[in-house]
C-alpha cells in the first residue's frame, strides 16, 4: 500500500522549492505525482509575445462593449442583502447590494439567479456601510470596464442614477462593485476582481446574471 | 523578477492547473495565459507561497466566469480531476455538473468545490489559498455538495 498522494499544492510548492524528505520518498514511488511535479516545474521554454506585451502594459485598453444606457429607473421599493458569504456576515454593518430589475413597467428586485431578458433595465441600490466612494464594473472579454463611479452615502442605502440595458448580444452580466474611501480608481477593479477584498479598506462584491429570453 | 524569469518559474504551474479544469484543449490555454497576464500586472507579494496562492484563486475565478458564460451547462468530459482527489463521488458529480453549478453558486463556493473535489487540497490548503477559516470552507463545502447532489437527483428518470 503506497503512502496517500499530497495534493496538488503541495507537488506545486515542491515543484517550485524542492520536496522535503517526506514528499521525496513518496515521489521516488509514485510515477503521477513525479509527472505532476514535473509538468508544474520551471521550464526553459522561450517566453510568448503575449507575455512580453503584458507585461509591457500594466493595464489593457478597455474596449466598449455593452452598452450600457444611462436612465433612471422608477421606484425602488424593497431591498435586501443578496449572497454574503459567511466571513462578511458575522459582523453587523457590511455592505449589501441589491439590484432591481424594470423589465415593462414592472420593477422587481432580482432574487439572485432568475435570468434577465433582452432589454431589462438594471438599477442598483447600495447599502456602503461606511464607505464613502463606489465603482461598478462590466466584466468584458477585454477585461473589466467601468460603468459608473462616484461617491455613495456611508450611512444610508443609495439608489445609483444609472441604470444599465440588457443587450441582446450579452449572454451573461457579470457586474463587479468595489467600495472604498476616497476616490478609488476603475483601475483597481482588474485586481479587485481577482482579490477579492473584503476588509476596512476596500470591499469586493458582484453578481452575474444570465440572459434568456422568454 | 523580470518577465522572463517569472513566466519560466510559475507558468507551467498556471498551465496545468488550467487543464485539470478545463481540459487540455484551447479554452484551457486561453484561460492560463489570462491568468498569467493578470498575474504580470499585479504586484502580487508573499513569495512562492503567496504567488501560487495568488495563481489558483485567480485561475479559479476565470474558469468560473468562463463557465457562466458558456452556453451548455453540462460538462461531463472536461475535467480531470487530479489523481490525489479523494472525493471520488463528488468529483464525478462535479465532472457532470460543473457548468450548472458554476451558473448557480457563488464564486466562493466553487472555488472552494474545485480545489477540494478537483484539485484534491484539504480544507486547511484550501482555507489558506482563499484566505478564510476551515470552518467557512466546510460550510461552503456543505453548499457544494447539497448542490450537486440536488442536481444529480434532478437528472435521475
Ligand atoms: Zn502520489
Amino acid at each position: 500500500m503506497t503512502a496517500p498522494h499530497p495534493s496538488v499544492l503541495a507537488l506545486d510548492l515542491a515543484a517550485l522549492k524542492g520536496p522535503d524528505a517526506t514528499l521525496q520518498r513518496h515521489l521516488e514511488t509514485c510515477a503521477s505525482c513525479r509527472a505532476h511535479v514535473t509538468a508544474a516545474s520551471p521550464s526553459t521554454e522561450p517566453v510568448p509575445t503575449w507575455a512580453q506585451t503584458a507585461a509591457g502594459s500594466r493595464w489593457r485598453l478597455r474596449l466598449p462593449w455593452l452598452s450600457a444606457a444611462a436612465a433612471v429607473v422608477a421606484s425602488l421599493v424593497f431591498f435586501v442583502t443578496l449572497r454574503q458569504p459567511e466571513e462578511t456576515t458575522r459582523s453587523k454593518g457590511h455592505p449589501s447590494f441589491a439590484l432591481y430589475i424594470e423589465r415593462g413597467h414592472k420593477v422587481h428586485l432580482w432574487d439572485g439567479r432568475s435570468p434577465v431578458h433582452t432589454d431589462d433595465r438594471l438599477q442598483l441600490k447600495v447599502a456602503a456601510a461606511g464607505f464613502s466612494y463606489l465603482v461598478v464594473g462590466l466584466d468584458t472579454p477585454q477585461g473589466w470596464r467601468s460603468v459608473y463611479e462616484g461617491e455613495v452615502d456611508p450611512n444610508a442605502a443609495t439608489p445609483l442614477p444609472n441604470s444599465w440595458r440588457v443587450d441582446e448580444k450579452d449572454p451573461v452580466v457579470h457586474l463587479g462593485f468595489l467600495l472604498c474611501h476616497g476616490a478609488c480608481k476603475p483601475a483597481e477593479l482588474e485586481a479587485a476582481a481577482v482579490e477579492r477584498p473584503r476588509t476596512s479598506q476596500r470591499w469586493w462584491s458582484d453578481f452575474s446574471l444570465q440572459r434568456s429570453d422568454p | 523578477m523580470n518577465v522572463e524569469d517569472s513566466y519560466r518559474r510559475y507558468f507551467p504551474l498556471v498551465r496545468e492547473r488550467c487543464r485539470r479544469l478545463l481540459g487540455d484543449g484551447p479554452t484551457a490555454a486561453d484561460v492560463a495565459q489570462e491568468t498569467f497576464v493578470r498575474f504580470l500586472q499585479t504586484r502580487v507579494t508573499g513569495g512562492d507561497d503567496g504567488v501560487v496562492r495568488w495563481l489558483y484563486r485567480c485561475s479559479g475565478n476565470l474558469v468560473i466566469d468562463h463557465l457562466r458564460r458558456r452556453r451548455t451547462t453540462v460538462a461531463v468530459d472536461d475535467l480531470a480531476p487530479s489523481p490525489t482527489s479523494s472525493h471520488a463521488e463528488t468529483a464525478a458529480l462535479v465532472r457532470s455538473f460543473v457548468g450548472r453549478l458554476a451558473k448557480d453558486l457563488p464564486s466562493e463556493v466553487m472555488q472552494a468545490g474545485l480545489l477540494i473535489h478537483v484539485d484534491g487540497l484539504t480544507q486547511l490548503e484550501a482555507a489558506v489559498v482563499l484566505d478564510v477559516t476551515e470552518r467557512t470552507v466546510r460550510r461552503w463545502l456543505d453548499s457544494f455538495g447539497q448542490a450537486a447532489a440536488a442536481l444529480d437527483e434532478g437528472a435521475k428518470p
